[in-house]
């Protein structure tokens, strides 16, 4: 089984060296871009399942690529929560570009299409690299790559009101890029180094850790702006609201949920535990506001998947809010979220832009009565739309339950009120959406039937993995458990 | 205050244009200055790296008979790297930029 050491490696480079292909060679042939790229996400699947197996068998481990050791070479570094981040962005992935065939034709002019399929294998390449990469260097490369496939992928249609969420996108992912590379610069020059292992034993035997908190401070400010966190989300509602649905779905699920991993990592793994209490109270304040704010704005946005992408900034604080816990409880609600937010939103996505193939409604208004038109699509829908307001069964209800009993275990009591309300909040909005689509009376002029299969299916995975994870989450657990018990070793 | 700034006058100025740089991001409405205020941006910070990097009286990384004190080259290769994607992201702000003033404009190409 040694070939699996080598999978995480070729599950970057593939889909990059792919992408290069199609942009090259496949620029006239559009149908043969899909088919390669739905086979380089399956090979991506197998492989982390692959990896997951063996995570799961013999624990975490390290390859060094090309065999250099550390301080020359890239280390990349394996273990139980990398390998449940690479599955969840094997299967959304899949999923997304299965489902863009007939949406991104309808959509885009069709010259645009093999630069699609290039843009969305680049940005899963490249997330995948961030995931996997052991030293912040590599991540900062592979964060890079991945926003400038994302800018392009919000902007691909064209129209002046991508450009512009687009161009605010760029400016404000940009800076967060920039303030990475500022804070390696602190930690590298106390430290010396840039590799995660070696920066935690070295930041043991500091005296002074203004520094290094310095450092840690800029990188987590550049994944609060990744990750759409209070004040720094100004630019998501438009970018994940003007962009293609597949697109949308990928942004929404994956992109800013690696950012609360980006978080993660910075927290547990290269500066474990070197935190003053206040910098913590602050971060929490922030992402509590930002919980509530995000459900509020979502009760009163009319254009459906602006909502949903207002909704994306309350759901992803719940995530969030976890990692500052500093708990077993709270680190698994944040997992657990993570989990629910990429399945659930995906698909709540996924089935807005079904609706706008079949009928071109963006706003809410318009699509009164449009579940008795489209019941399976919508009824898919309305899955996504139970685990987003954390209805039992679902798993959106197993990762607030966590949340909730940490922040009530260590007596945060503000933390407690700001995810009751944002649950609440967000049941209401939920509630709102269900209502306009499936009880009021249906605009007798329009006919509307049933989206497509290809659209149908995806559709469908999704709802049944929110509805899969919701009934039996224990089997995320033998991921996440041993994963969240590892790092938290990890703390002083 | 002023001699300890004088001694550490590389992180000062760097320091002092990342601030020039992220006011034109922050505050001005025009995206070409936006755009350059971007590049003071990322030229304080591959400032600040050399500087971490900078031994005083040091030679440049290339081994030579009889010289012991050289200058720390990975922070100049980190910023080799991070030139390269600076490029990058320039180009893509500024195609986004004129394709925006185009839509604004009313004219296609």
């Amino acid at each position: 089984m040694s070939f699996v050491l080598h999978l995480p490696v070729l599950m970057v480079a593939v889909p990059i060296a792919v992408a290069v292909l199609i942009s090259v060679l496949l620029t006239f042939k559009r149908n043969i871009a899909f088919v390669l790229s739905v086979l380089t996400m399956i090979f991506c699947l197998i492989s982390s399942l692959f990896l997951m197996v063996k995570v799961i068998t013999e624990g975490s481990f390290v390859y060094y690529v090309s065999d250099w050791p550390p301080p020359w070479g890239i280390e990349i570094f394996i273990d139980r929560l990398s390998v449940y981040m690479l599955l969840l962005i094997a299967i959304v992935g899949l999923i997304s570009i299965i489902y863009s065939e007939l949406y991104i034709k309808k959509v885009l002019d069709h010259q645009k299409i093999p630069f699609y399929y290039m843009l969305v294998l680049f940005l899963i390449g490249s997330i995948v690299g961030f995931v996997i990469s052991g030293d912040i260097f590599n991540m900062f490369i592979f964060f890079e790559i991945l926003s400038l496939s994302s800018y392009s992928l919000v902007a691909i249609s064209g129209d002046r009101e991508a450009l512009r969420a687009g161009f605010r996108y760029l400016v404000m992912g940009i800076v967060s890029s920039l303030f990475i590379l500022l804070g390696l610069g602190f930690i590298y020059s106390v430290t010396g180094t840039l590799n995660f292992t070696q920066i935690a034993l070295r930041v043991k035997e500091l005296s002074d850790l203004t520094v290094i908190q310095t450092g840690a401070l800029l990188l987590i400010v550049a994944f609060i702006i990744e990750a759409a966190i209070f004040p720094l989300h100004v630019w998501l509602p438009k970018a994940h609201g003007k962009a293609p649905a597949p697109v949308s779905a990928l942004l929404s699920g994956l992109v800013i949920g690696i950012g609360v991993f980006g978080m993660i990592k910075v927290v547990y793994y290269i500066l474990p535990g070197v935190y003053p209490v206040s910098f913590v109270v602050f971060f929490r304040g922030l992402i509590s506001v930002g919980i509530i704010l995000g459900a509020i704005f979502a009760l009163f946005e009319n254009d459906l998947k602006i909502l949903l992408a207002q909704s994306s900034i309350s759901q992803i604080g719940f995530a969030a809010i976890g990692v500052f816990f500093f708990s077993y409880s709270g680190l698994m609600g944040s997992m657990l979220q993570l989990l629910n937010h990429a399945f659930a939103k995906s698909a709540l996505f996924l089935g807005a832009g079904a609706v706008i193939y079949k009928t071109g409604f963006r706003n809410l208004d318009e699509m009164k009565g449009i579940g008795k038109r489209m019941p399976i699509t919508m009824g898919f829908f309305a899955i996504g739309l139970a685990s987003i307001a954390s209805i039992p069964m679902t798993c959106g209800f197993v990762s607030k339950y966590y949340l909730c009993l940490a922040a009530i275990k260590q007596g945060l009591w503000g933390s407690v009120g700001a995810i009751l309300l944002g649950g609440f909040l967000s049941l209401l909005y939920c509630l709102r959406i269900i209502s306009c689509i499936f009880f009021e009376k249906p605009d007798s002029k329009v006919e509307v039937k049933e989206a497509p299969l290809k659209m149908l299916l995806p559709l469908g995975v999704l709802a049944f993995l929110t509805i899969f994870f919701g009934v039996f989450p224990r089997a995320a657990f033998v991921l996440i458990e041993p994963g969240v018990k590892e790092i938290l070793g990890f703390l002083r | 205050m002023l001699k300890a700034s004088f001694s550490n006058l590389i992180y000062v100025v760097s320091m002092i244009l990342f601030l020039i740089g992220f006011y034109a991001v922050a505050m001005r409405p025009s995206l070409i200055k936006k755009i350059i205020g971007i590049n003071i941006m990322e030229t304080a910070i591959f400032l600040f790296l050399i500087g971490i990097g900078n031994k005083k009286g040091g030679a440049s990384p290339l081994v030579v008979e009889g010289i012991e004190k050289y200058v720390n080259p990975f922070p100049q290769a980190m910023v080799l790297m991070a030139l390269v994607v600076g490029v990058g992201t320039t180009a893509l702000a500024l195609i986004l930029a004129v394709r925006l003033f185009e839509c604004e404009n009313g004219e296609k190409r």
